[in-house]
């Protein structure tokens, strides 16, 4: 199945958007909730959540960029704009995330 | 843009009266009371009257002849845009001479704006009348969508087309997200002030901060919503003026991309002192410093394309000089105000008022110098005389950074912003009057930037196509182009900025491309396939007419009733609009099928009305988007007071009510079931459209017997919520309502058949958005009722 050459630019940021409202909403609630005082190990509950979410994201990303430079690999015209600027923007979308949510591994969480 | 440019002169006498009232301490020039409404109009006429709407025009202007289309895909709605903005700046404008204009900042943050403390009307001017213009900007944004994504010349596909028109597509796509919270804002806002319900009133469970994060959920993206169109400008200007070709096209779109995707990322950045968590600041202030790198990817392209190409400098690459210059000092405080620490210390100063002014006049008052000097030959179809521009020209340069570099200055000694006056012992003096000579010279440019065009308007000679020798196809129409823009429409073989219009034209108006014929009286344009640019269908655009006019008359007496508390009036007003609008209606129907039609070098295809998705049903989906952001921030906002409003869990109240929720829920499923039957191909039309009309009704019905069951919404924010979500299903509802029963008379009227079943689509895509949104609407009292029980700590 052919993706949408919209989706394949976009995909990349709207899971970084995504990401955001979830880690988030996830920090505002676990705070609330007190999740923050629970501990499991050296490391608090809301910690280890927000970073499985984050390693997730990380996760879904990578599959995103692989497929991107599947579909660029196997495109008739290599030069075609369209899915260079979808890898661009996914190589985008993965150093945003590792840069803006790095702060929850060592930051006060409330 | 005409009226915009005037809008802008307005803003910029404001300005003057601000920089005559801080060139001295302890001023009596204006009041404390005059100050705040000049302050707050001015950035309320710079940002929502002056920066927006001017390159919506230019974008109005110019789209259709980039893309190579005979007008924009809905020219009434245009019009309609056109008035609602007119007619709701006037509103503001009119408010200021009355002395009754918004006079608590451009952001209006509650509890400022609250009743308690501005029981005027001031606040609700502000509140209506921008919700007013918002209606413009959000049919701009979305005609511009469909434009581009479908009204091209055959060929052009997505990778073909001028960089312009990815700015504005990625632009439109922003407007179409970022403005919805802010409607939703004033609308919650307006409805606290006028009915008390407490979205924002601590002491019943409300929260100020509500309003902060829905502003700035449009107010930030709002700042790259006005720099991307004037960098698009930019983009489309340099490889000209510097006679080679954009560097890094693909690049650059990957770069928009990315910035309008982190611009959305970065709202709380203007809300680093309310005591927000380390961890979640860290998002924003991460965010605000990784937007600095598309923009600087821009940056880079266009100097690459200035350095291979051999630059002309004449005006417009005079005033690209000043919007590089002014614009990296912008960007560079920009990335210092992002860091916490720093914000802390200049947050609310002066110095932000200089950051913003070097971000805002670099980035979009230049770019804008610079697109109207270089498209202005186009518009009037003279060539400019050029005795003024220069002086012009520096003038705005110098007096620009006299005022905003001292500015700087007079922020880190601590000045703050909006204050009508200072103390001699504060030091400030000497800084705000060279701010204030600054801000005059800065006038006498712009004043003589206006003369000069008038000179151009007026006295230039008349000249040949292109003067430029771009490759952009809005080059190949007439100077000035006529209304139809094109004789016939090309096909693009390349991209769509390499072109040779002065052979292109004289073709195209001999008729040698597609449609160089008329047909019925009819004025009709091509769609084309989104990506590939493959021909798709015809376009039949309507007629020009009044009704746009009367549509917004009526708009304006919905607000003005509104803002007049002359409830009574509201009802009528609303039914008026509808009506006017149900009246736009026949002319763009068929009563027959009439299958293919030629369109020229062989080929043909079919009338909008007869195939599946033509640019009206794109347009609803665009709609329905936005729509759906305005849900989710209501929905959001809800939960959003359960975690960090006071006063929260609400005293034990239940508001939920199993019996009214579980009719509507099945009412509202009930009706998009129904539209399918009515827009399959069974002969069922009429029962499915009776059928929708029908559930949508109960659910009209269900949702009543709801809305007056809630314990008094006023008493606490939490029923407020849920008031409020479901005046907004029942609202959906009642629309569906309307829509089957104009699918109905549509159908009557013989405008529906197998082959003609857009009128179906549309309203199939309203009820299906409706049912999905009323189940979360139904479900949303249960899930809040029962949060409330988690407690919290």
């Amino acid at each position: 199945m052919r993706v949408s050459p919209f989706i394949q630019i976009l995909a990349g940021f709207i899971i970084w958007a995504a990401a955001f409202l979830l880690l988030y909403a996830t920090q505002a609630t676990g705070c609330h909730l007190g999740w923050q005082a629970l501990d499991v190990g050296p490391v608090s509950v809301l910690r280890l959540l927000l970073t499985g979410i984050f390693l997730l994201v990380l996760v879904l990303l990578a599959g995103l960029y692989r497929y991107a430079r599947q579909a660029s690999g196997s495109s008739v015209d290599k030069t075609e704009t369209l899915t260079q600027i979808a890898t661009a923007v996914h190589i985008a979308a993965i150093v945003s995330t590792l840069i803006t949510f790095s702060g929850l591994f060592w930051l006060t969480l409330c | 843009m005409v009226t915009a440019l005037v809008f802008f002169a307005i803003g910029g006498i404001l300005a003057m009266l601000i920089r005559t009232q801080l060139a001295s301490t302890n001023s009596a020039f204006l009041d404390a009371a005059q100050y705040a409404q000049v302050f707050t109009m001015h950035g309320v006429i710079m940002m929502f009257l002056f920066a927006i709407p001017f390159f919506e025009g230019l974008a109005i202007y110019l789209l259709p002849k980039m893309l190579g289309a005979r007008d924009l895909a809905f020219p009434r709605m245009s019009a309609y845009g056109y008035w609602c903005y007119l007619f709701g700046g006037s509103f503001l404008v009119a408010a200021l001479l009355f002395g009754i204009a918004p006079d608590g900042g451009w952001f209006m943050y509650t509890p400022l704006s609250s009743r308690p403390y501005s029981p005027g009307i001031n606040a609700d001017v502000w509140l209506l009348g921008i919700t007013f213009v918002e209606i413009s900007a959000l049919s701009a944004a979305i005609e511009i969508m469909v434009t581009i994504l479908k009204l091209r010349s055959p060929g052009m596909s997505l990778t073909r087309m001028p960089i312009f028109a990815w700015y504005m597509l990625v632009v439109a796509a922003m407007m179409l997200i970022g403005f919805p919270p802010l409607i939703l804002g004033s609308i919650l806002l307006e409805v606290e002030r006028a009915f008390d319900l407490p979205f924002f009133d601590p002491t019943r469970g409300g929260d100020p901060l509500l309003w902060q994060h829905l502003f700035w959920l449009f107010g930030h993206p709002e700042v790259y919503i006005i720099f991307l169109p004037a960098a698009g400008a930019l983009s489309t200007i340099i490889p000209v003026l510097s006679r080679t070709r954009l560097e890094g096209y693909g690049l650059i779109v990957a770069a928009i991309v990315a910035m309008a995707f982190l611009s959305f990322g970065l709202w709380v950045h203007h809300m680093y002192t309310v005591g927000i968590p380390h961890v979640a600041l860290s998002f924003f202030s991460a965010a605000s410093a990784l937007v600095a790198i598309p923009t600087g990817i821009q940056i880079f392209a266009w100097l690459a394309t200035m350095a291979h190409g051999r630059p002309q400098f004449s005006i417009p690459m005079l005033h690209v000089f000043g919007f590089f210059f002014v614009f990296v000092l912008g960007g560079l405080t920009g990335v210092m105000l992002a860091m916490v620490p720093f914000d802390w210390q200049a947050h609310d100063t002066h110095f932000v008022v200089a950051h913003l002014h070097y971000v805002l006049v670099g980035g979009f008052v230049f770019p804008m110098m610079a697109a109207a000097y270089y498209w202005l030959p186009h518009i009037t179809g003279r060539q400019p005389v050029q005795h003024l521009s220069k002086p012009a020209f520096w003038l705005v340069f110098i007096g620009f950074n006299v005022t905003f570099f001292a500015m700087h200055l007079t922020g880190l000694r601590g000045m703050p912003r909006r204050v009508f006056e200072y103390p001699q012992e504060a030091g400030w003096e000497v800084l705000n009057f060279v701010s204030s000579v600054g801000g005059f010279v800065m006038t006498i440019g712009f004043a003589l930037v206006a003369v000069d065009l008038i000179m151009l308007v007026r006295y230039g000679r008349p000249f040949r196509r292109d003067p430029w020798k771009a490759g952009t196809l809005e080059w190949a129409t007439p100077t000035p182009a006529t209304s139809y823009n094109f004789g016939s429409l090309p096909h693009i073989d390349g991209r769509a900025d390499a072109l040779e219009p002065g052979v292109l034209g004289p073709d195209l108006a001999a008729g040698r491309g597609y449609l160089g014929f008329t047909r019925n009286g009819w004025m009709e344009t091509l769609t084309v396939d989104m990506v590939t640019g493959r021909l798709d269908h015809v376009v039949v655009l309507p007629r020009p007419t009044y009704l746009p006019l009367w549509t917004a008359i009526a708009t304006a007496a919905f607000f003005a009733s509104l803002l007049a508390k002359l409830y009574w009036a509201t009802p009528i007003a609303l039914l008026a609009v509808i009506l006017l609008f149900l009246r736009w209606t026949p002319s763009t129907g068929l009563k027959q099928d009439i299958g293919p039609l030629e369109v020229g070098h062989g080929e043909r295809a079919l009338h909008h009305q007869e195939v599946s998705q033509p640019p009206s049903w794109w347009a609803v989906a665009f709609a329905l988007a936005a729509d759906a952001t305005l849900y989710t921030s209501l929905i959001f906002g809800g939960f959003f007071l359960w975690l960090s409003a006071p006063n929260w869990p609400p005293p034990d109240l239940d508001f939920t009510f199993a019996g009214p929720s579980l009719v509507a829920g099945i009412a509202l499923v009930g009706a998009a079931l129904s539209a399918r039957l009515a827009d399959g191909r069974s002969g069922r039309t009429v029962t499915g459209l009776a059928l929708t009309l029908v559930a949508h009704l109960v659910t009209v019905g269900a949702l009543s017997v709801l809305m007056l069951s809630l314990p008094a919404p006023t008493s606490h924010a939490a029923l407020a919520s849920a008031f409020a979500v479901a005046a907004y299903v029942t609202l959906h509802a009642s629309i569906g309502a309307v829509l089957a029963g104009y699918g109905l008379w549509r159908w009557h009227a013989g405008y529906i058949s197998v082959q003609r079943r857009l009128d179906l689509r549309i309203g199939s895509l309203w009820h299906d958005y409706t049912a999905i949104a009323g189940l979360v609407g139904l479900a949303f009292p249960f899930v809040l009722q029962s949060l409330t029980g988690a407690g919290g700590l």
